[in-house]
């Protein structure tokens, strides 16, 4: 996202301009992803500032040219006028620690899938519990606030959890490598594993 | 009941965790869910190397074992 004053209309014109994310989280990986098609990788300029918070209050007040966001922060700036010059979806899963058994994880997973269920069938009824969150709430208050209808609801997806593909995750995996996010001497395995997920889809 | 506790993230992506809380999905299965929030992280030193960062962020308490899951 840019301000609305900004000179930036597509990603390309964003080479070497500061960009606020939040390193190795889905802001800084996702931003990568985007703008590897337009901007060589030594002109991708990324500083972290941690929670989407602090990355739009540094976007608004001038300190950056843009900042990576995602709801309810991008409704919110664009509320106040800014704009998107490239927007991205990423896949997020659940980590169950080890002592976590596999019956239980599924059982959570149910739920779970009838939750989404729910959601998308009238997402707007569910949009308080974004509105409303303390962390955000408190700041969008300086920015007007928000209100059911300010946003674009194709934004929110929601889908039944699933294990990642032997595909998606060897091609992660190379992608983090590339990019120099992990250590190449691990392969992908050593950092997922799927057993208990795999068995949540073999039930679904 | 089965007693979990879940780290959570911002509320655009565990939305689906709080609606199914709320409306007894969770009681329906026989867990007992309590959430922990994960920390918001907010520095002073906004570098712009990766390897300068805990790659641990917020989710301190999965890493201290106060939560059996979270979102990533």
């Amino acid at each position: 996202m840019v301000r609305a004053e900004s000179e930036h209309y597509y990603p390309s014109s964003l080479a070497n301009k500061p960009i606020a994310v939040q390193f190795h989280a889905g802001s800084h990986y996702t931003v990568l992803r985007l703008l590897e098609g337009y901007i060589p990788a030594g002109k991708i300029n990324l500083l972290h500032y941690g929670s989407p918070r602090y990355r739009f209050e540094a976007m608004m007040n001038g300190e950056v040219d843009a900042a990576m966001l995602m709801e309810p922060w991008i409704s919110l700036a664009e509320k106040n006028g800014c704009r998107s010059v490239c927007e991205g979806h990423y896949l997020g899963a659940e980590n169950a620690s080890d002592n976590m058994d596999e019956e239980t994880f599924t059982a959570i997973n149910r739920a779970v899938v009838k939750a989404v269920d729910l959601i998308n069938s009238d997402k707007k009824r569910f949009l308080h519990y974004l509105i409303d969150w303390p962390r955000f709430a408190e700041a969008a208050a300086d920015w007007g606030g928000l209100t059911v209808d300010d946003f674009h609801l194709p934004r929110l997806r929601y889908a039944h959890p699933r294990p990642y593909t032997e595909e998606q995750l060897e091609d992660t995996y190379n992608w983090m490598v590339r990019w120099d996010l992990l250590n190449a001497a691990v392969c992908a395995t050593d950092y997922v594993d799927n057993r208990d997920a795999e068995a949540i889809a073999a039930d679904d | 009941m089965k007693k979990v506790v879940s780290e959570t993230s911002g509320p655009v992506f565990s939305l689906p965790w709080f609606v199914a809380k709320d409306e007894g999905f969770f009681q329906e299965e026989g867990i007992d869910m309590e959430f922990v929030e994960s920390l918001a992280v907010k520095v002073d030193h906004h570098t712009t190397n990766p390897e300068e960062v805990d790659p641990i962020l917020g989710h301190t308490p999965f890493e201290d074992q106060q939560v059996a899951i979270y979102r990533a």
